[in-house]
């Protein structure tokens, strides 16, 4: 038990820090789908916006708690520095639950960013290119395929 | 790694207030989520929490090691959310609840940290971890909610470098997986291109 807790918060940890292999992933995801709690935990930990919260809220209550310590021990000098940090980060970033990790999606968004610009390219030719091909000097058909590649670009 | 928890536990016995914060930075994040699982209120887990440490401080002669204090802070806790608990005249249903999940846990098993116990404590190593001048802006952000400006005068740097530190904190931290808005610019594109052809 105590074993597949850590294994679990290092699956999510490797999560959010985008270092998480296929396998890791399959694994996660398999022990979210066991019950309706570990979708809950996994979503609240994984939502940036929970995420962003629930840090916000641990670093205050760490400074409310080391202030009672402190103020109680006598060494109040040592509560004016707080220890604690931004996750506005989180916000300035998208974590959610579910996205492939990060080079996959350059990779494939890039690729699919090619393919269909070439795939529209090729409809240019077939449609329009004939009449270049025919009167390469004839500008009007020329400007003919330049505007109808303009009113597929809209 | 041996040697320095031992000199820490003898400068804790000896009273030094700088071992307990040590201590106390170690073993918060792990104990403070365990006592937030049985009690709702903020103010009370704050209370507990410290109250809790005080009592470790006050007794502090008599640890011998690192595991004997944690040992003393979860049992010292888990019967402080007992007694809080039983003295609610009225439980709701999950109160109740806890307090059977309490009362069943055997004692051995109240060491072992819960699941966003342990990923809260790593998200807070790696934020413990930055450098300095970016965990100052990023407390100051972030902790106390001001703004950039805000913190440019408080620091007296320019508004350029608290947005970059915040920037570096980003980087550093790594707990960003991707930006979304790209993957939505080329699922647009994808389908505007589909539609034409």
């Amino acid at each position: 038990m105590d074993e597949e807790n850590t294994r679990i918060s290092k699956l999510i940890t490797k999560y959010l820090k985008g270092e998480m292999t296929d396998e890791e992933d399959k694994e996660l995801q398999d022990w979210v789908m066991q019950s309706r709690e570990n979708y809950e935990l996994v979503d609240n930990l994984t939502d940036p916006d929970k995420l962003e919260e629930e840090i916000r809220e641990f670093y205050q209550s760490k400074l409310n708690i080391r202030k009672k310590i402190d103020a109680q021990i006598g060494n109040e000098e040592r509560a004016a520095i707080p220890e604690a940090v931004e996750a506005r980060v989180i916000r300035m970033s998208r974590i959610k639950y579910r996205h492939p990790r990060n080079t996959w999606i350059y990779v494939t968004a890039v690729g699919v960013f090619l393919l269909s610009s070439g795939a529209i390219w090729l409809q240019l030719r077939r449609s329009s290119g004939i009449g270049i091909a025919a009167s390469p000097t004839d500008g009007r058909s020329g400007n003919a395929a330049l505007a109808m590649s303009n009113e597929l670009r809209r | 790694m041996e040697k320095s928890s031992r000199n820490l536990i003898i400068q804790f016995n000896r009273g030094d207030a700088e071992a307990l914060i040590t201590i106390f930075d170690d073993l918060y994040p792990t104990l403070y989520y365990f006592i937030k699982r049985f009690i709702d209120e903020r103010e009370d887990v704050e209370d507990i929490t410290a109250t809790i440490f005080l009592k470790l401080w006050k007794l502090r002669a008599d640890f011998e090691s690192l595991h004997d204090i944690r040992a003393f802070l979860y049992a010292t806790a888990r019967n402080t959310c007992l007694d809080l608990l039983r003295s609610k005249e009225i439980m709701n249903e999950r109160q109740e609840e806890l307090l059977h999940t309490l009362l069943q846990t055997p004692v051995k098993n109240i060491l072992k940290d819960d699941v966003r116990a342990l990923v809260m404590k790593c998200i807070y190593e790696e934020i413990e971890n930055l450098p300095g001048s970016c965990r100052k802006v990023f407390s100051m952000s972030f902790v106390k909610g001001m703004s950039n400006k805000e913190v440019a005068e408080a620091l007296q740097i320019t508004n350029q470098s608290v947005r970059s530190s915040k920037h570096r904190a980003v980087k550093l931290l790594r707990i960003a997986i991707l930006n979304r808005d790209i993957i939505v610019t080329n699922f647009i594109y994808c389908c505007v291109l589909a539609w034409l052809s």
